[in-house]
């Protein structure tokens, strides 16, 4: 059976995936840095970048500076030894689609699979739930499959789909499931045996097949995932002056390591939306600051009540920034310059900062050796975040031989412990 | 001397050039064939010149000006001309709208220091930083007409790609495309007749294509088509909308009317409908202003209307309810709410599921004689008369890309463009790094480069929505006259300086930005700007293609192919070579398109018959195989998605997963894929328009599982429900019944009427049924199934009983008996087989023995006998003389028997086998679009029988697994008696039809179209 040259769909997934773990966290719209990790007070004779500056100072615990808005204390001071910043990261657009896809895949031309997609594909292409997608983000690009999910409850059920729920036998009779099963598998032989079937047909067969052969490991699911009663629930968070939103970051977050603890999978996408506050800019951003910094507890929490706290990177990124003043409306628009946080329980490289900008944020240059400022050096775009994360977690020769590296981009130590721009 | 166009040279990535210009020309977008202008082969250029010289267009000039012109003129000209972006960007190639002047400016710029064919054909590509990013594609017929064109300039020759895309491949015949584009497009299984027709010639086959797109199941394809470009179902997935009732004076007088919430008394009705009060009234005006974009556009291509309709319709679509909130005229026959609400005020939803062209002439402005009390007391000065340009002026697509005050509604001239024009200014227009640039805070959108290049042609169109507030409400300020923010009018109100406005008394648009308008020409006439720039864009040369684009997903079954941006790239020139093939299909069906006078129906029926769509099978596999990437969403084989596999088991089964039809609640059907609450849909790759706004088109494992619960679920009540309709309703097994089952001879159902007295356990009502019967030959097995309902029930609370008596059974053959089998002797014939009951010591015992008293072996009740004997073929009359003892006080006042005889040798014989077979073979045709062979036919037969065996081995209550869920059947189940009608399986065929139609659920043939 032929598949597409790069291919990789899924094996059997018969033995449960134990190595490392990817997560993402899209701020999604645009997330104001400066009033997160990469803190801006005003600067006199310039339109006001943050209103906060007019009564607050910037805030720092070991390394890390920051907002003092939200609960941004609370988030540093709890995971800042944990944290790599990398500030002044320019994407080069203020177009969402194209900001998303520079900062997820390293590259702003279509084409190149997601870092998650790549993780998965490298770590675990044979498990059925490698790359699972919660958010809005998805690329694969052809080297491993995508599986979306909406609701835990009905996923337990999916997990075992011929159990009646209530009372725990087998909705069709074995035989009848095995006999079922035979006349599918004979109807692909078949098929395959057709000389004249075309490319969109056996490549849809040889997925079908896969998948079809990767289900029965499914069942781990419903080991993990709890009764209802244990699922997180959306977050109602009102916001001044603007909507209610409703929030479910946890429980995607709460998916993401329920599939990542069956051993399914090896990486996932969750995302956190709201971020492209063109209005009542403030308190939006200090609602969803709040909310990710008790997400990101949660997150951390539930993550060791797993087990699985040693084994996860966490990478956060957005779109972009947003501009440094105020429009019209109270809000802030589309800036390219960015900033990401990266996570790992005791990181050796954490409480650590790489990457600047000035007052207005602006990028400033970094030499690419030693990371500090130089302004004969390089402007730091996502495709070095992507490099250097990709030789950290090990897929940097693995996405060059797919023909998805990122050959030309400087390498950046970024996880160097002792090497950074602050730390 | 050109090169072909996959030698381009590897450049930096497009991205990273295409900042520095914006949209001043409509980059991405395809040109159009000029009128009478024969379709582009794919022959070298040469070959072109020859065909142009044979035509007698061999000047360069001649060439340019007939052929050339008009495309360049849509294309080039917003940048290249006089004081243009291109010009201040340092580009040397100006034009103007002289097509003779434009050709002597492509004679003088051809020869300039580096500038040759090659190097402007990379140019409008979007290589050597263009600064334009893409204009086109190789594909299209502007850059084949302007290689060839430079060709001649040059005196040189062209090798644009000649490369014959189709090689290799092959159309699928003439049934299997219409088959496949009836369950698309019309939710239907194709008729035998139309397939006959169909198969005469192409004619009829788009004739036959054609005729699928009516009635219920097409404009369900319509809308989901729709819906998966416009999104507005976010509205109703978690996205609220805000209709501003308040400003709707006739809505307001209807509400008033309501009462607050659902009196105590009447609570309990609202199980079975939803009552109409005050807040009910705003979601019925909620849930029509919805849909009105999809209803639009539904309404536009079924009445095979002009598809330019759907952007210039001087109408909206309203219901009822939104005909009186309208003061719309739409022609209802009643009057809402009177005639729609009972006497109590409940009132069903699915009567409101009518929609009618109307027009809002109901909202009154925000000015100082409006005021709405909390009583619902309203004044105003007078009635606005929106100004509608189809599905633009709706306010469900006003307000899923809402405005703001900085926004200005860019992001609704950004989706104009990417939906109605093809042309997606994000992906073509990612900004300046340049810190200067991004510091400029000099008005930058008017006069930056780095940022005029998007917003030359982004603006004036978000300018032609200067009508409609960032809600998307027509003239939402106060005073009803313009929708400018007050942050705007009156920048010292929000703390900035009085008078650093530049606005003036009776401006209805921002003078800091340019001028509504489109295509460098500005908004002009009576009419609202928005109505001005539907209709221009409806007339645009883009608009034929941007709508094959629109629809590609829907038909074709994956996104429109993105031109490669990257050379490096895995397999560049691969998906090249597949973005310019389809590429040259959009343009030859745009032409189609727009010579049929923009019928839709006509598009579709044009998609369906090119070779994207039918070219499913290949003549030379090791060729097809290694052309897998520019073939993979090419012919059929795509995975259906949760809307299709919905739709498709209707057609096949006549019924779906948690079926549930309208009802007074939900006005539409709904299920586990689709609708409202459908809970798999989701994990099976839908959409919900607000969150998940791409379809996941490849299978994984858990879409496999949503698919194999379905069929857990599903395949029983199928074969449940369509046995129990009659022949005539059912969409399979039209020829069998329950009980036929391979070798059957005869099976029928008999009542048999008579009571006797209480306690008479040997007391009988005799019966006599004779029947003709045509044997096969050999040994046969003649069986007696008890199908009485309810025998242990009593109308007393005694014990009753509903017994049959099998007293004897005789062969008769011209009059002369043959066969005579007694009920007294069966016990001893070794051949007679039977129910069983287990006590709970676990022994057997048979349900039934001889009763000398009754005359013959008496069954227990719902037992059943089989008894074996052995006669020659020929026809015989077979006569059942059989005894029922039915107390009087029982439920029934009849017993039901079923008779069969069954053969056991020369089954393939019996015409029952025969039946079978042909449904089976009609099954997997209509299921997979595929004819079941013969081999495959035994082999899929076999094991049917087997299971069926099996099955009849055992009793099918004595399992803990396999139980069917009957009571899914719900109200659309016909007849009664759920636990008879499944359960009662003595042939086990039910059992071995549901594992048939559970493997087909499942089949790969099945799951894809």
């Amino acid at each position: 059976m032929s598949l597409l040259p790069t291919a990789r769909v899924w094996g059997n997934g018969a033995d449960q995936y134990e190595g490392p773990l990817l997560v993402t966290l899209q701020l999604d719209g645009g997330a104001d840095v400066t009033q997160l990790c990469d803190p801006k007070t005003n600067t006199p004779g310039e339109p006001k970048i943050n209103h906060w500056a007019d009564r607050l100072e910037i805030e720092q615990v070991g390394n890390l500076q920051f907002a003092p808005i939200a609960k941004n204390a609370e988030l540093f001071g709890r995971h800042g030894a944990d944290t790599l910043v990398l500030n002044g990261v320019d994407s080069q657009t203020n177009s969402h689609d194209t900001g998303r896809l520079y900062n997820w895949t390293g590259g702003n031309a279509e084409g190149k699979p997601s870092l998650a997609a790549l993780h998965a594909a490298y770590y675990a292409p044979n498990q059925p739930l490698a790359y699972s997608v919660f958010g809005r983000f998805s690329r694969t690009s052809g080297v491993i499959s995508y599986n979306r999910f909406s609701n835990l409850q009905v996923l337990r059920s999916l997990a075992q789909p011929n159990l009646d729920p209530w009372s725990g036998n087998l909705r069709r009779e074995q035989i009848e499931l095995d006999r079922s099963s035979m006349l599918v598998s004979d109807e692909v032989a078949r098929l395959l045996a057709n000389p004249g079937l075309s490319m969109r047909q056996r490549q849809g067969i040889a997925r079908f097949t896969e998948a079809r052969a990767s289900r029965d490991n499914l069942s781990r699911l419903a080991e993990v995932i709890p009764s209802d009663d244990g699922i997180v629930e959306t977050v109602e968070v009102a916001v001044p002056g603007s909507n209610t939103l409703y929030l479910n970051l946890q429980q995607q977050m709460q998916g993401a390591l329920l599939i990542l603890k069956s051993g399914l999978g090896a990486a996932a996408e969750v995302s956190l939306d709201a971020f492209d506050t063109h209005e009542n800019h403030d308190l939006q951003h200090e609602a969803l600051y709040t909310h990710l910094a008790d997400s990101l507890d949660f997150f951390w929490d539930y993550a060791e009540e797993l087990g699985l706290a040693d084994r996860i990177l966490l990478v956060i990124g957005s779109d972009f920034g947003r501009t440094n003043f105020y429009n019209d409306g109270n809000g802030k628009d589309h800036w390219p310059i960015g900033s990401y946080m990266i996570m790992e329980k005791n990181a050796p490289w954490g409480n650590r900062v790489v990457g600047l900008t000035d007052e207005l944020h602006f990028a400033k240059g970094i030499n690419p050796e030693t990371l500090k400022a130089d302004p004969n050096g390089i402007y730091m775009t996502p495709s070095h975040v992507h490099k250097a994360i990709q030789q950290y977690i090990g897929v940097d020769m693995f996405a060059e031989d797919i023909g998805h590296g990122l050959g030309d981009i400087e390498s950046l130590p970024l996880f160097d412990p002792f090497k950074a721009t602050f730390g | 001397m050109i090169r072909a166009s996959r030698k381009i040279p590897s450049l930096a990535p497009l991205v990273a050039v295409a900042c520095l210009v914006m949209l001043g020309n409509p980059a991405l977008a395809i040109g159009m064939l000029p009128a009478g202008h024969p379709p582009i082969s794919s022959t070298s250029t040469d070959e072109l010149a020859r065909d142009s010289s044979s035509e007698g267009v061999t000047e360069p000039e001649d060439f340019y000006v007939d052929t050339l012109h008009s495309d360049v003129q849509q294309n080039c000209l917003a940048c290249h001309r006089s004081g243009g972006t291109a010009e201040q960007s340092g580009a040397r190639l100006i034009l103007n709208d002289a097509a003779k002047t434009s050709h002597n400016a492509f004679s003088s710029f051809v020869g300039l220091d580096g500038v040759d064919s090659e190097w402007i054909l990379s140019k409008v590509i979007g290589q050597l930083n263009h600064g334009g990013g893409p204009v086109t594609t190789e594909g299209s017929s502007l850059y084949q007409n302007l290689a060839q064109y430079l060709a001649l300039l040059t005196g040189g020759g062209s090798t644009v790609s000649g490369e014959d895309f189709w090689r290799g491949t092959a159309a699928e015949p003439a049934e299997v495309t219409l088959r496949r584009a009836s369950l698309l497009f019309g939710g239907k299984v194709a008729s035998a007749d139309a397939i006959t027709a169909a198969r005469q010639s192409e004619a009829g086959l788009r004739r036959q294509i054609l005729a699928t797109m009516e009635g219920d199941g097409f404009k369900e394809f319509i809308m989901t088509g729709a819906n998966d470009r416009l999104l507005v179902s976010a509205f109703m997935n978690g996205t609220g909308i805000n209709s501003n009732r308040g400003h709707y004076p006739a809505f307001i007088e209807l509400r008033s009317s309501l009462p607050e919430i659902i009196p105590d008394e009447l609570i309990e009705e609202y199980r079975d409908k939803p009552f109409l009060s005050r807040g009910e009234a705003g979601g019925v005006m909620d849930r029509a202003i919805v849909q009105e974009p999809l209803q639009l556009i539904a309404h536009v291509i079924m009445a095979d209307k002009p598809y330019r309709q759907v952007l210039t319709a001087n109408y909206t679509m309203v219901n009822a309810a939104t005909d009186l909130a309208y003061r719309a005229g739409a022609g209802f026959p009643r009057e809402f709410p009177r005639d729609y609400t009972d006497e109590n005020g409940f009132y069903d939803r699915r009567e409101l599921s009518e929609f009618r062209p109307g027009v809002n002439i109901g909202q009154v402005p925000n000015d100082e004689d409006y005021s709405l009390t909390e009583n619902d007391e309203i004044t105003f000065s007078g009635f606005q008369e929106w100004p509608h340009s189809g599905i633009l002026s709706s306010l469900a697509w006003l307000q899923r890309y809402p405005s703001t005050d900085t926004n200005r509604n860019r992001a609704r001239a950004r989706w104009t463009y990417f939906h109605f024009l093809g042309v997606d200014i994000e992906k073509s227009a990612p900004r300046t790094t340049d810190p200067v640039a991004l510091a400029d805070t000099n008005n930058p959108t008017m006069n930056n480069p780095a940022c005029t290049v998007c917003h030359e042609s982004l603006d004036p169109v978000a300018g032609a929505y200067q009508s409609f507030g960032d809600e998307g409400t027509y003239l939402d300020q106060f005073g009803g006259m313009d929708s400018l923010p007050d942050s705007y009018k009156h920048p010292e109100w929000f703390g900035g300086k009085s008078g650093s406005t530049d606005y003036r008394e009776g401006d209805t648009w921002y003078r800091d930005m340019r001028a509504p308008g489109f295509n460098g020409k500005k908004a002009s006439g009576k009419r609202d700007s928005l109505q001005w720039l539907g209709y221009r864009v409806s007339r645009d040369p883009r608009f034929a293609a941007a709508t094959v684009r629109f629809w590609w997903p829907a038909i074709f079954g994956a996104t429109p192919l993105a031109a490669p941006e990257d050379p490096s790239g895995p397999s560049y020139s691969e998906r090249l070579s597949a973005f310019n093939a389809q590429e040259a299909l959009v343009d030859e069906l745009a032409a189609k398109f727009e010579a049929s006078g923009f019928s839709a129906k006509s598009l579709f029926a044009d998609m369906a018959l090119s070779k994207w769509f039918r070219h499913s099978e290949t003549l030379s596999q090791p060729i097809a195989q290694a052309r897998a990437v520019e073939l993979a969403t090419v012919g059929g084989g795509r995975l259906l998605t949760p809307e299709e596999l919905d739709r498709k088991n209707l057609a096949v089964f006549g019924r779906t997963w948690r079926y549930r039809p309208g009802d007074a609640h939900n006005a539409g059907r709904y299920s586990a894929l689709f609708g409202g609450g459908s809970e798999f849909n989701g994990f099976y790759g839908g959409i919900d328009g607000a969150t998940v706004t791409r379809r996941n088109r490849e299978l994984t494992p858990l879409m496999s599982n949503v698919v194999e619960s379905m069929a857990t679920e599903l395949s029983c009540l199928v074969v449940a429900e369509q046995f129990n309709l009659p022949a005539s309703e059912r969409a399979i097994f039209k020829t069998i019944d329950r009980s036929t089952q391979a070798g059957s001879i005869s099976s029928s159902i008999h009542s048999l009427p008579g009571r006797v007295r209480m306690k008479q356990y040997s007391e009988v009502v005799e019966h006599s049924i004779k029947e003709e019967v045509t044997l096969v030959g050999g040994r046969i097995a003649i069986g007696i199934n008890d199908l009485t309902s309810g025998s242990y029930n009593s109308v007393n609370n005694e014990n009753t009983n509903a017994d049959v008596t099998i007293i004897e059974i005789v062969f008769r053959k011209n009059g002369h008996v043959r066969e005579r089998i007694s009920g007294t002797g069966l016990s001893f014939q070794a051949s007679f087989d039977y129910d069983t009951w287990q006590d709970d010591d676990g022994n057997i015992w048979p349900r039934g023995q001889v009763n000398r008293n009754a005359g013959g072996w008496q069954m227990h009740e719902n037992a059943w006998v089989s008894i074996g004997t052995s006669l020659p073929a020929g026809d015989y009359e077979v006569e059942w003389r059989l005894g029922t003892t039915l107390f009087d006080n029982n439920v029934n006042d009849e017993m039901v028997v079923q008779t069969s005889i069954t053969a056991s040798e020369n089954i393939d014989k019996t015409q029952s086998m025969q039946l079978i077979r042909a449904e089976l073979q009609s099954l997997y045709l209509n299921a997979t679009n595929r004819p079941l062979t013969e081999q495959a036919t035994d082999k899929v037969l076999d094991l049917m029988l087997e299971h069926a065996r099996m099955a009849a081995e055992r009793s099918y209550r004595a399992s803990s697994s396999g139980q069917c869920d009957l009571w899914n059947l719900g109200n659309s189940r016909q007849g009664g008696g759920h636990t008879a009608d499944y359960d009662s399986d003595p042939a086990g065929m039910m059992r071995a039809w549901t594992m048939v139609l559970h493997s087909v659920m499942t089949s790969f043939g099945y799951l894809h179209d």
